[in-house]
């Protein structure tokens, strides 16, 4: 089953035509040490987690910062975004042959709504969601699975895979660079990056 | 009153951010893009401070510093930028990324100002 690469450009197969359009401004939170200032701070950035405040100095998406009452960064995304600065690299996948039951186990597991399936030669054949592999029941994860994947390019900027996720009522995007799967992209991710859906 | 607070800078990102947090601390808020529409937005905004980037394409913050000191009741200017502060330059400086605590506290001692 072939994967179809959206996006707006002439590369893509399935052409988004109307990209979301947004400048979100992230509140970012933290943990002040006592000298006070960004470098020495704890930061809970939606991108990379818990980090070093010296990471945020040099930071393109920082903009303005504040020590008290408590520390809060103000952070931009916008819609040019390339999607790569926001997927979840190495994304959980199972096998077109796992039982649905196990699949949903494992997702469960890694906290993940959305699997990736692969075919017997390591081809992306599908995703299967939480719902597919719970009303999959003894049943394998091909049954059951979406055959028709849509994907994105890691380039491909986050108002264009926003649309994607919209028109063509999906849940997730894996990110495809060449024959490889690098990474997948869902609702949570843009929900992370501030994106209105 | 709170003072009213023009932000004119030509990166969106910045601009939108600086906007949300004066507007989280209870500024009234306009901004702008760049220094020829702000001159235009003074007329009708009134603003007691004009927070304005230094280097922007159509006119530039010191510019617009001199044009608002040339104005009859212009607010007062407070210049930002990535770059390191202009020597002998006299209108108040915050660099970029912005230190809210910082800004804030030129913000209100400009504004006290104007009475």
């Amino acid at each position: 089953m072939p994967v179809h690469i959206v996006g707006n450009d002439a590369r893509s197969l399935v052409d988004i035509r109307a990209p979301t359009a947004f400048h979100t401004v992230l509140r970012v939170s933290g943990a002040v040490s006592p000298e006070r200032t960004l470098a020495t701070a704890r930061v809970s950035c939606p991108r990379y987690g818990c980090i070093d405040g010296s990471v945020c100095v040099d930071c393109v998406h920082l903009q303005a910062w504040r020590a008290s009452p408590e520390l809060r960064l103000y952070c931009s995304i916008d819609s040019s975004e390339p999607v790569r600065h926001w997927m979840r690299v190495k994304p959980p996948a199972t096998t077109v042959d796992t039982r649905c039951q196990a699949a949903e186990e494992f997702a469960v597991a890694r906290g993940v709504h959305h699997l990736l399936v692969f075919d017997r030669r390591l081809a992306l054949a599908g995703v299967a969601c939480g719902c597919d592999l719970r009303r999959g029941d003894g049943g394998a994860v091909s049954a059951v699975m979406s055959s028709e994947v849509f994907a994105v390019e890691p380039a491909t900027p986050l108002g264009v895979a926003a649309a994607a996720l919209q028109q063509l009522h999906i849940g997730c995007l894996p990110v495809i660079s060449g024959p490889l799967v690098v990474g997948i992209l869902t609702r949570r991710d843009l929900d992370r990056a501030g994106i209105p859906l | 009153m709170r003072p009213r607070i023009l932000i004119v800078d030509d990166e969106p990102n910045a601009r939108s951010a600086l906007a949300e947090l004066l507007r989280d601390e209870g500024y009234e808020v306009a901004s702008v893009a760049d220094g020829l529409s702000a001159k235009s937005r003074i007329a009708e905004f009134r603003p007691d401070v004009l927070i304005t980037d230094l280097h922007m394409p159509v006119l530039g913050g010191l510019d617009l510093l001199a044009a608002a000191r040339a104005m009859r009741d212009g607010p007062e200017v407070v210049l930002m930028s990535a770059r390191p502060q202009p020597r002998g330059v006299t209108a108040p400086f915050v660099g970029k990324p912005i230190d809210i605590a910082k800004l804030l506290s030129i913000v209100e001692a400009r504004a006290s100002r104007r009475g």
